[in-house]
């Protein structure tokens, strides 16, 4: 393998590793404040990158533009699933674990819904909108604007949330949730509000991924569950709660899969991830701290 | 025993008299009828629905077109035709209930086929089981007439035939291509197609330095392009369904490879999708040939116009295959003067058939006889034929 290889293989990884950690930071959020696993996060992102999707293709709004759009969009769906679906759940559930059996039914539930909704509205058909995939060259390499764009964004909004998480006050009540519920709410923290903060903005980060997405990939109503199981990876590996660790193992599970495709082929990318959580769970089976909070 | 007898008498009788019930009914049936009733599945949505629409879109309009004419002909009698059509999705197992549904529950007279090589070998068993003879529309891959069958037929020449063309054009340009880098679709009709591409190029003497495949509908393809780039091939040719070429096109560019000849197997005849789309990128891309309206076959030109005229896009060879499968069902039909699916099998069986893409005659399989193969090339963003010499309108042009 050349340098050349080597390094452009690097920098499509790295733009899809960058998208990856984005997508895994926002699900973090959610699980660290409410203890649930929301397998629906996905389905938040494939509607943000429908609206992206739409906003081009009928009135040529920029994908960036349609990002905070897809943002708020995402964070008051979120809002409102939480509402209507899992609090009336939590006020009537007996123990911690009965609700988080419930609520992975519920988001199951969501997701079925959310999916066959958008199949209803927009087919199954595959979309695409072309935004600045006119290619930049340094040298030999060579990579579509809008990669960089994708790459750029996502590290900005992931340093943005390392930088509010480590902080501010919200990012420390936050945080405190995540560790004990209970002592949290004993040192005056509103646990049910930031709850609602938490989910609304992992929500948030979920639409601003997909209007993100919408630019380098082909859009269907079931290109959310991908992500989801990729984020879910990139979770475990990188540490429950822990930002930074989540980052490297979003930027590594996309790097990985780059080199995947070239060396063992093409249809082998999406299993890369695999490979990677089992790998990664005989490594470090009982010390790893997403085994001990899982449990 | 007198009893048993005249029991015996009796049961044989009824028997006798159900059978004339039921023979005369058969024929008041076809007397009687206002219609000839068509049924088919088709991909309208999912990955195969870009091609799948075009074969959907042909079968409407040749129904517009017999039924303007007043229908088909059947002993004398003009009977007009009847679509009846459900979306599969792309889905394999739903293409098979929507037959299942056709034959059993709208006891439609005939049936079309949906698109594409896989449903195609998935949902001619129900005309085994049924005995409803098919003219399958886009149905290239060898296998599926392979099978022994006795009531499908098919309008496509087959996987074995497409690369022929190609090979010839290599063969005769030694000098500008000597290695060839290879990614095909992991797909039944693509991966016969390059079964026989590899044993071509074995003949010729070509040597292959990449062959990948890709999965079904794929859409990232930087670290395949990256490791054909490395290669630096002079000839890059990808064995796909659209719209996975799309995305090829487009991403060859980002990551800057231009290799000397670019041959995909479905790409320009979809004008809107493809040509349009890519604009430049599209430039000199080769195509396998399938259907073309210059050919020199009666019809074909006015059908292309026609085409255009109702859904304001060009036809791609989709809709050229299904159009000409639809026109080879109605003469045989007429042919054999009758709705009988026996008969209309026997008629196309030993039938002569004429159509945009020249003569048809069905061998054993149901395979025609006499394939053209061809190669396309855009050229100032026109499909134009550039091989073999004796059908090209303008010579291939290189690089890519």
């Amino acid at each position: 393998m050349s340098a050349t290889t080597f390094v452009q293989l690097l920098l499509f990884g790295v733009v899809w590793g960058g998208l990856y950690a984005l997508i895994a930071l926002g699900l973090n959020l959610i699980f660290g404040v409410m203890r649930i696993l929301n397998i629906a996060h996905g389905e938040l992102l494939m509607l943000g990158a429908y609206l992206a999707f739409w906003l081009f293709t009928l009135w040529k709004v920029s994908p960036l533009l349609s990002m905070p759009v897809a943002a708020v969009a995402m964070c008051v769906l979120g809002l409102i699933i939480q509402k209507l679906l899992i609090d009336p759940l939590a006020a009537r559930s007996r123990t911690p674990a009965g609700f988080e059996n419930a609520t992975l039914i519920v988001f199951f539930g969501v997701l079925l819904i959310l999916q066959n909704v958008a199949l209803l509205l927009w087919t199954a058909d595959y979309r695409s909108l072309s935004y600045l995939s006119e290619p930049v060259r340094f040298g030999d390499i060579s990579v579509a604007a809008n990669r960089l764009v994708v790459l750029s964004v996502a590290v900005v909004l992931s340093a943005l949330m390392f930088v509010l998480m480590q902080r501010t006050m919200l990012g420390k009540a936050i945080r405190a949730v995540s560790q004990d519920r209970d002592t949290a709410k004993l040192m005056g923290i509103d646990v049910k509000r930031i709850g609602m903060i938490g989910f609304g903005l992992g929500s948030a980060i979920a639409g601003a991924a997909g209007a993100l997405a919408s630019t380098i990939y082909v859009i269907t109503p079931t290109v959310g569950l991908l992500f989801t199981i990729k984020a879910f990876t990139i979770m475990v590996v990188g540490g429950l709660g822990n930002q930074f660790g989540i980052f490297i193992a979003g930027l590594a599970l996309g790097i990985m899969e780059s080199f995947a495709s070239f060396v063992i082929g093409a249809e082998f990318k999406d299993a890369t991830g695999y490979v990677l959580l089992i790998g990664f769970i005989l490594w470090r089976a009982r010390s790893s701290q997403a085994f001990a909070e899982v449990k | 025993m007198l009893n048993f007898t005249r029991r015996l008498l009796l049961g044989g009788l009824s028997v006798l008299a159900g059978q004339v019930a039921l023979t005369h009914g058969a024929m008041a049936q076809d007397a009687n009828k206002k219609e000839i009733t068509l049924g088919y599945s088709i991909s309208l949505t999912g990955k195969f629905s870009t091609d799948a629409t075009d074969t959907h879109r042909a079968y409407q309009l040749w129904a517009e077109q017999v039924n303007k004419a007043g229908g088909i002909s059947v002993k004398g009698r003009k009977l007009p035709v009847k679509l009846t059509y459900y979306d599969d999705t792309s889905d394999t197992n739903t293409a098979i209930r929507n037959y299942e549904r056709l034959v059993t529950r709208d006891e439609v007279d005939l049936l079309l086929s949906p698109w594409g090589s896989g449903l195609n070998f998935a949902v001619t068993a129900a005309n085994e089981k049924y005995k409803i003879p098919m003219v399958l529309s886009s149905a290239a891959s060898d296998q599926i007439f392979s099978r022994n069958l006795k009531y499908i037929f098919g309008s496509t020449q087959l996987a074995s035939n497409f690369y022929e063309s190609l090979g010839d054009y290599l063969a005769a340009n030694k000098e500008q291509v000597k290695t060839v880098a290879i990614a095909y679709e992991n797909f039944l009709f693509t991966q016969s197609l390059h079964d026989f591409l590899l044993k071509k190029l074995a003949s010729l003497g070509v040597k292959v330095v990449v062959d990948e495949q890709y999965p079904l509908g794929g859409q990232d393809f930087t670290s395949l392009l990256t490791k054909v780039k490395a290669a630096s091939p002079d000839a890059f040719i990808v064995i796909d369904i659209m719209p996975s070429a799309v995305y090829m096109t487009r991403q060859m560019g980002e990551v800057g490879f231009r290799p000397k000849l670019y041959a995909v197997n479905i790409g320009p005849m979809f004008q809107k999708e493809f040509t349009d789309t890519l604009g430049k990128s599209a430039e000199n891309v080769v195509e396998n040939g399938f259907w073309h309206q210059d050919l020199p076959y009666k019809g074909a030109k006015q059908y292309y116009d026609e085409f255009i005229a109702k859904y304001n896009k060009t036809p791609s060879t989709d809709a050229a295959y299904a159009y000409i499968s639809t026109t080879i069902l109605q003469a045989a039909i007429e042919k054999a003067g009758s709705l009988d699916r026996e008969e209309i099998t026997q008629a196309l069986r030993g039938g002569k058939f004429d159509t945009v893409l020249g003569p048809y005659e069905f061998d054993d399989r149901g395979v025609n006889k006499d394939q053209l193969s061809f190669l396309v090339q855009v050229q100032n963003a026109k499909r134009t034929i550039v091989w073999p010499k004796n059908v090209a309108e303008s010579p291939l042009k290189l690089p890519y």
